[in-house]
């Protein structure tokens, strides 16, 4: 497996498994008092939060077999860039100039890091 | 022991907040901690992928239980970096707590100049600073969308509240 594919899956994974557990943490909040309604929801984000600090690493030290440590490293800013953006698409949180601007900076700087 | 009264007496409820049971000194402590738990599984991480990579790493010491021995540190490290961020961002103001995270670049960075000779090119150096510039600036950005909510939802509140 290419290692940039194994990054680019770490960071996938990692994003929806704090993506999932935001999302989980708001629902049980409004639904306090509805145990079953809890029940079928902890599945969710405890399966994939799970799975991505399980295979999480195992992606991110097999990538590291074959890039760099800093290479490797500099995709974390990627997991944080997507979980910003996630939230904002599923949750339909409001983006700012801020946002825009910031989020160019974050992918210009995974670009000339990586040139 | 009369002069300690009348230091506790001076000092006052506002000295003594209960909405804070952590000091401030147990923040930085944590901070701290959490820096050395990244570089500690960066490291680790890495190392595991050298081994993996069948280079030699420790000699004397067989490769599967040496690459093992990584890996186990490699979740130890980031588990705990995780623990340790549960804790954080419940003291941290928001607008503070990203961009201290994103120092973490620069650390990373070092490091893997300094323990694993990785060259260390103005590319890197720049791309470090325009990640940190990015994520102040989208931290920024989280914290405004969540004022205006918060004053949208008490313009909201004030018609129920009424009642």
């Amino acid at each position: 497996m290419n290692p940039y594919i194994a990054l680019l899956l770490m960071v996938l994974l990692n994003t929806l498994g704090q993506l999932l557990v935001k999302r989980g943490a708001v629902r049980i909040e409004s639904r306090l008092g509805r145990v079953q309604l809890i029940r079928s929801m902890i599945n969710w984000p405890l399966a994939l939060g799970g799975l991505s600090v399980i295979a999480g690493p195992l992606l991110y030290m097999y990538a590291l077999t074959k890039v760099e440590l800093s290479v490797g490293y500099s995709f974390s800013g990627l997991t944080y860039l997507m979980v910003i953006l996630g939230g904002h698409i599923l949750l339909k949180e409001r983006i700012t100039l801020y946002h825009v601007i910031g989020t160019l900076s974050i992918l210009a700087g995974l670009t000339v890091w990586n040139l | 022991m009369k002069s300690k009264e009348v230091k506790s007496e001076a000092q006052g409820p506002s000295e003594r907040p209960d909405k804070r049971p952590y000091k401030k000194n147990t923040v930085a402590i944590l901070l701290l901690l959490s820096y050395l738990c990244l570089t500690a599984g960066q490291v680790s991480a890495k190392l595991a992928g050298m081994v993996l990579s069948s280079k030699q790493v420790i000699s004397g010491i067989p490769s599967p239980q040496l690459a093992l021995a990584f890996a186990f540190g490699t979740y130890f490290f980031f588990l705990l970096r995780g623990l340790l961020w549960v804790f954080l961002l419940r003291k941290l103001k928001l607008v503070l707590a990203y961009p201290l995270m994103s120092i973490g670049y620069i650390l990373v960075l070092a490091v893997s100049f300094l323990f694993f000779k990785e060259p260390l090119t103005v590319g890197k150096m720049a791309g470090a600073l325009l990640l940190m510039t990015g994520v102040s600036l989208v931290s920024y950005g989280e914290v405004q969308q969540k004022k205006a909510d918060e004053k949208s939802n008490e313009k909201g509140s004030e018609k129920g509240s009424l009642l």
